[in-house]
C-alpha cells in the first residue's frame, strides 16, 4: 500500500490526468462528429457489429493479413497490453488497500494465475516493444517511413513527428511495463523470498537482492508504472497510438447494408445531385468528409502497409495512400480545439492532404483499403476529392475531357456512334438483340470494350460462341446499352455517372424484370468486363435497379459443372491476373481459376503470380486512368505486373477484364518477340472447345 | 464592354448521317454545340478572368433543340442568352443579318464565331456578319490578345499564319488551337439553369428573308472498287504499290 501523502497526490494527479484526458478525447469526438453522415449505415445490427469488432479485436486477423514476423510480435504487445488493463487496476487497488486485505485473494489460484499473467505478459511486451523500436530506430525499415520524394507530407510529419510519436509510445511502453516488472521484483525482494508464479520477477529480486528496504523499489515501480499511465492519457488523443480505441470503433462502424451484410469494396458512396441550391460537390475541406473519414486518421497507425500495396507507389509515383490519412491526422492535431468547436473549418485538402498529381495516380484498385489493418478507407477520400475537382473546380487533367465528352455524346468513352454498337460481331456470329429473342433468359451485357475495342470485341465474340454452345438462350441490349458509368464516377464526375446509369437502370428494370420489378424474380445478367460488372451490382442498386449480376467466367464455371463446356486443358505453363473490379472489389477468386485450372487438376502447368487473389496488383486501367496518360513516376504499373507474370515462367497470362487484357499488352515488356501473350478467360475457353470438338470430329 | 459569342447546335461529328427524301434525317442523332464555336466562348470567358469587365451573352438563331448547346454556353459562363427561334432553313447571309442586327440591338463590341461551323461547312458566317455590321473581322484565330480596345491576334493563312492588329468593334472567328474549351463544373450548370434565356423570333429582326432556299438534298456514295490481289506477300505488295500510284495516283 502506498503511503498517505503518496495516496493523496496520486488521487490528485488522477483527477488532473482524466481532466485533461476528457478534454483531448472530447476534441477527437468532437472532430469526428463534424464529419456527414454516409449513404450505407453504419450503426445499424449493433451486436452483429460488436460481435464482429471484438472478434477482429481479438483475432488480429486484419494485422495479420501481412507482415507476419511485425505481426506476430505486435500481438505480443496487444495481448499483454489487453492484459495490463487489468494489471493497472489490481496495482491500483494495491496501493489504496492494505496488504493484508488483499493477501487472501494473493494466496488463492486465481492470485496466482494473475500473477503468472502479469509476469509473462508483461515480458512478452517488453519483448515486443524492443523489436518493434529497434526495427524503426536500428534497422531503418525502409517500408515504415521511406515514402516517393514526390510524396506530399505535412510539415509535422516531415519535421520528424512520426518518429517522435512512436519513440514517446515506445518509451512509455518500454518504461511503464519495466517499471511494473521492478515494482513486482522489489516486492519479493522486499519480502524475502521468490514466487513461482513470477518467473521473471523472481530473478529481477534475484539480482537487486532480498533485503526489508528493497521495498522502495515497489515504490519506484508503482509511481513510474501507474504515474506514467497519468502522463501518457492526456497524450493519447495527440498520438497514433489513440488506434487501440479508434481502430475497434472503425471495425464497428464499418459499410454494411440495411440487412446487415458488408458492403463490397467496389461500391461507392452517392451524392445528392437534385438539390441545385448546392454548390460544393465532393470533398474541398475536412469539415466535409464523412464521420467516418473523420475517424480514419485516428484509427490509422501510420504503418504504411497501404502505401507499399499502392501501384502507384510502387512505380515511383506521388500518390502514398497512408500519407492521405497521416496527413489529414497532422492537420487536425494542429487545428483540433478550434475546429472541434465549428469555430474553423480546415484548409483545402488539397493543400496538405495529397498533391494533385497523386489525386489522378489513382486507379482505384482498393489495394489500400484491402490492407488496411484498422479498417481505414483511403479510395473514398480519392473519389471525393476527384468529385469537387471535377464538378466543383472543373479542375482534372485534360485528356479525361475527351472522355467525358465522349461519354456524353456517344455514351462510350472511345467517342464512336452508338449506332456501331453491334459491329464487334462477325457474319458468324449469333448474338440476337432483346427485341429479336424476347424470351431470353440470360442477357448478356457487351460493354463498351467488348462493343468497340478490337481485343475486348474477340472476347465479346469468344463468350457468344461459348453461350451459343452450351444452348444459353441470351440476349444483348445492343443500340440500347450505354456505358455504365463507371470511367465518369471513379474519375469523381458523379453527374456524368448519374445521367448514363439512370438511362441504363430505366433500360435495366423493363428488361430484367417483371412489372413489380421484384428482384427475386429478375433474369440474370452476365458481363465480360468486370467495371461493367460492378457498377450493374454495387452502383445500380443506388438508383433502383437490383439484379442478378455474373462475371463470364462465373457463369463459364456453371456452364463447366453442368456439363454444357468441356474442361479447360491448357498443354503450356499460365497465370492468372486478377482484376481489381472482380476480385478485391467484388471477391471472385476462385471462378475462373476453376475455369482455367479444370477445377484445380492442372497441377504445375498454372503459375499463380506472387501477388494473387485480394493482394493482386493492379494493371494500372481503372480509376478513369485508362483514358489518361499515367501521372509521372519511374514505371508503367501495367510494366511492372507484365515482369511479375513472366516471371511465373507463364507462356499465357489470362485475364478476366478488358482493360486489364489491354494494359498488360501495350506493356514494354510485352512487346518483345515470345513474350507471354495476354488472353481473356473467354478466348481461352473457345479455343480449348474448338480443339474438343475437332478431336471429336465434329464440325465447326 | 460586351461579348456576344454566336453559336450553333450540329450533329456529333461521330453521329452518322443519313438522308430521308430530300433533306437529311436528323432522328437519333446526338446534338453538341458546335465544336468552333466553343472556342469563341472559352476565349470570352477567358477575357474576362484574364480582368477584362465584361458581360458576355450567346446568341444563337436556330431550331428550339438549340437551347441545349445554349444552356452548355452558359454552364461555360456566358451570363445569358438570346435564341431566335427558327425551323426555317436559312441561308448564310440571310443569318447573318438578322444576327448583325440582334448585335447592334444589344450594343456588343465584339463577336466570336466559329471559323466553320459543322451544319454547312461554309466558313463564312463570321465574314459575312463582320460585312453586315460594317467592322473588321478577323478569321481563323489561333491566338488572341485584347488590351484596351485594340487586339493583336495570330491567324492562320495557307502558307503559315500572320499576325495582325485591329480595333474594337471586330468579329473574330475562331478554330482549334486558339484555346482548350474547359468542363463545365456542376454548380454552373446548375447556376446556368437559372439564368436568362431570352426567346426571340426572326419577325423582332430586319432583313429575314431568305435569300436563297434548298431545293434537295444528297449524300454523295462512292461506291468501293472491293479489288483483292492474290498471291503472295511480296507479290501483292508490290502490285498494290503500282495500283495505288498509277491507277489511283495516291502515292
Amino acid at each position: 500500500m502506498l503511503t498517505l501523502p503518496e495516496q493523496f497526490l496520486f488521487a490528485v494527479l488522477l483527477i488532473a490526468s482524466l481532466y485533461y484526458a476528457y478534454l483531448g478525447f472530447s476534441e477527437v469526438i468532437g472532430v469526428i462528429n463534424r464529419g456527414a453522415t454516409t449513404y450505407y449505415p453504419r450503426t445499424n445490427h449493433p451486436v452483429a457489429r460488436l460481435r464482429d469488432a471484438i472478434v477482429r479485436t481479438i483475432t488480429q486477423v486484419t494485422v495479420f493479413r501481412d507482415r507476419p514476423v511485425v505481426s506476430f510480435f505486435h500481438s505480443f504487445v496487444f495481448y499483454g497490453f489487453i492484459f495490463y488493463g487489468l494489471v493497472n487496476i489490481v496495482d491500483f487497488i494495491e496501493g489504496y488497500v492494505p496488504a493484508e486485505v488483499l493477501a487472501p485473494i494473493h494466496a488463492s489460484i486465481f492470485g496466482g494465475l494473475f500473477r503468472l499473467g502479469a509476469d509473462v505478459f508483461g515480458s512478452l511486451v517488453l519483448i515486443g516493444v524492443a523489436y518493434l523500436l529497434s526495427r524503426r530506430f536500428a534497422a531503418e525499415d525502409p517500408k515504415l517511413e521511406k515514402f516517393n520524394p514526390t510524396v506530399l507530407l505535412h510539415p509535422g510529419v516531415t519535421a520528424g513527428g512520426i518518429r517522435r510519436d512512436s519513440l514517446i509510445v515506445g518509451c512509455f511502453i518500454l518504461l511503464h511495463v519495466g517499471c511494473r516488472m521492478l515494482a513486482a521484483g522489489s516486492l519479493l525482494a522486499a519480502e524475502g523470498h521468490n514466487d513461482p508464479w513470477q518467473p521473471v520477477a523472481s530473478l529481477i529480486a534475484n539480482v537487486i537482492g532480498h533485503a526489508p528496504n528493497r521495498i522502495i523499489g515497489w515504490h519506484i515501480g508503482w509511481w513510474g508504472a501507474l504515474g506514467l499511465v497519468l502522463a501518457f492519457l492526456p497524450y493519447f488523443p495527440r498520438s497514433k497510438h489513440i488506434h487501440l480505441f479508434a481502430a475497434p470503433a472503425r471495425f464497428a462502424l464499418e459499410r454494411r447494408h440495411v440487412d446487415g451484410s458488408p458492403v463490397p469494396l467496389g461500391a461507392l458512396e452517392p451524392l445528392d445531385l437534385e438539390d441545385d441550391t448546392v454548390e460544393q460537390f465532393g470533398v474541398e475541406r475536412l469539415e466535409q468528409l464523412r464521420f467516418t473519414q473523420l475517424l480514419d486518421p485516428y484509427a490509422c497507425i501510420q504503418c504504411n502497409r497501404c502505401t507499399n500495396a499502392c501501384p502507384a507507389h510502387a512505380t515511383g509515383k506521388a500518390l502514398a495512400p497512408s500519407a492521405i490519412e497521416i496527413n489529414k491526422r497532422y492537420e487536425l492535431n494542429a487545428i483540433r480545439t478550434e475546429f472541434a468547436e465549428k469555430k474553423i473549418g480546415s484548409r483545402p485538402v488539397m493543400e496538405f492532404v495529397m498533391s494533385e498529381s497523386a489525386l489522378w495516380a489513382c486507379t482505384a484498385c482498393g489495394a489500400c483499403v484491402e490492407v488496411c489493418p484498422v479498417g481505414c478507407e483511403q479510395l473514398t477520400d480519392i473519389i471525393d476529392y476527384r468529385r469537387d475537382a471535377v464538378m466543383t473546380k472543373g479542375e482534372f487533367p485534360q485528356q479525361l475531357n475527351n472522355a467525358f465528352r465522349n461519354l456524353e455524346r456517344t455514351s462510350n468513352p472511345w467517342g464512336i456512334a452508338q449506332a456501331k454498337r453491334e459491329e464487334w460481331k462477325n457474319a458468324d456470329t449469333v448474338a440476337p438483340t432483346v427485341a429479336e429473342n424476347p424470351d431470353f433468359e440470360v442477357l448478356y451485357w457487351v460493354g463498351c470494350a467488348g462493343s468497340y475495342d478490337p481485343s475486348a470485341q474477340k472476347t465479346a465474340r469468344a463468350f457468344a460462341e461459348i453461350l451459343n454452345h452450351a444452348k444459353v438462350n441470351f440476349a444483348i441490349l445492343g443500340k440500347s446499352e450505354g456505358c455504365t458509368g463507371d470511367p465518369a464516377r471513379r474519375a469523381g464526375n458523379e453527374y456524368l455517372y448519374h445521367s448514363l446509369a439512370t438511362g441504363n437502370v430505366e433500360t435495366l428494370n423493363a428488361t430484367l424484370l417483371d412489372e413489380k420489378l421484384d428482384p427475386n424474380k429478375a433474369k440474370r445478367v452476365v458481363a465480360t468486363c468486370p467495371h461493367c460488372f460492378n457498377a450493374l451490382k454495387n452502383d445500380y442498386p443506388q438508383l433502383g435497379g437490383n439484379y442478378k449480376v455474373v462475371h463470364h467466367t462465373q457463369l463459364i464455371e456453371e456452364l463447366i459443372a453442368a456439363g454444357e463446356l468441356p474442361e479447360m486443358i491448357l498443354d503450356e505453363k499460365f497465370t492468372y491476373h486478377d482484376p481489381c473490379y472482380l476480385g478485391r472489389h467484388n471477391g471472385v477468386y476462385e471462378a475462373p481459376r476453376s475455369v482455367l485450372t479444370g477445377g484445380g487438376k492442372a497441377g504445375a502447368t498454372f503459375a499463380e503470380m506472387p501477388r494473387n487473389k485480394n493482394n493482386s496488383f493492379c494493371c494500372g486501367a481503372g480509376g478513369a486512368q485508362f483514358w489518361k496518360e499515367e501521372e509521372p513516376g519511374t514505371m508503367k504499373v501495367a510494366e511492372n505486373r507484365y515482369r511479375e507474370a513472366e516471371a511465373t515462367g507463364a507462356k499465357t497470362i489470362a485475364a478476366g477484364c478488358p482493360f486489364c487484357k489491354s494494359m498488360l499488352a501495350s506493356s514494354e515488356s510485352a512487346g518483345r518477340e515470345g513474350a507471354p501473350v495476354i488472353m481473356d478467360i473467354a478466348e481461352l475457353v473457345a479455343e480449348n472447345l474448338r480443339k474438343t470438338k475437332a478431336k471429336l470430329g465434329l464440325a465447326g | 464592354m460586351k461579348i456576344c459569342t454566336v453559336l450553333k447546335q450540329v450533329p456529333d461529328a461521330e453521329a452518322s448521317i443519313r438522308t430521308s427524301g430530300s433533306g437529311v434525317d436528323l432522328a437519333g442523332v446526338t446534338f453538341v454545340m458546335d465544336g468552333m464555336d466553343e472556342y469563341g466562348v472559352e476565349e470570352a470567358i477567358r477575357l474576362r478572368e484574364a480582368g477584362h469587365t465584361a458581360e458576355i451573352f450567346t446568341l444563337a438563331l436556330g431550331p428550339r433543340r438549340f437551347e441545349e448547346a445554349i444552356r452548355t454556353s452558359l454552364a461555360i459562363g456566358c451570363d445569358r442568352a438570346i435564341h431566335i427561334e427558327t425551323d426555317e432553313a436559312l441561308d448564310v447571309i440571310t443569318q447573318a443579318r438578322v444576327l448583325a442586327d440582334a448585335v447592334k440591338k444589344e450594343g456588343a463590341d465584339l463577336v466570336f464565331v466559329g471559323g466553320k461551323e459543322a451544319d454547312w461547312d461554309s466558313s463564312a458566317l463570321g465574314p459575312a456578319l463582320a460585312e453586315a455590321l460594317g467592322w473588321t473581322h478577323l478569321d481563323w484565330t489561333t491566338k488572341f490578345v485584347l488590351t484596351g480596345t485594340t487586339i493583336e491576334a495570330t491567324h492562320d493563312t495557307d502558307a503559315g499564319n500572320e499576325t495582325v492588329k485591329l480595333s474594337l468593334p471586330a468579329v473574330i472567328t475562331t478554330q482549334q488551337g486558339l484555346n482548350e474549351p474547359r468542363y463545365p463544373t456542376l454548380p454552373n450548370i446548375m447556376k446556368a439553369k437559372r439564368k436568362e434565356l431570352r426567346k426571340a423570333t426572326l419577325a423582332d429582326y430586319a432583313a429575314h428573308a431568305p435569300l436563297t432556299k434548298i431545293a434537295s438534298e444528297a449524300i454523295q456514295v462512292k461506291a468501293r472498287l472491293n479489288k483483292i490481289l492474290s498471291g503472295e506477300g511480296p507479290e501483292t505488295a508490290k502490285q498494290l504499290i503500282t495500283l495505288l500510284r498509277d491507277e489511283a495516283k495516291v502515292i
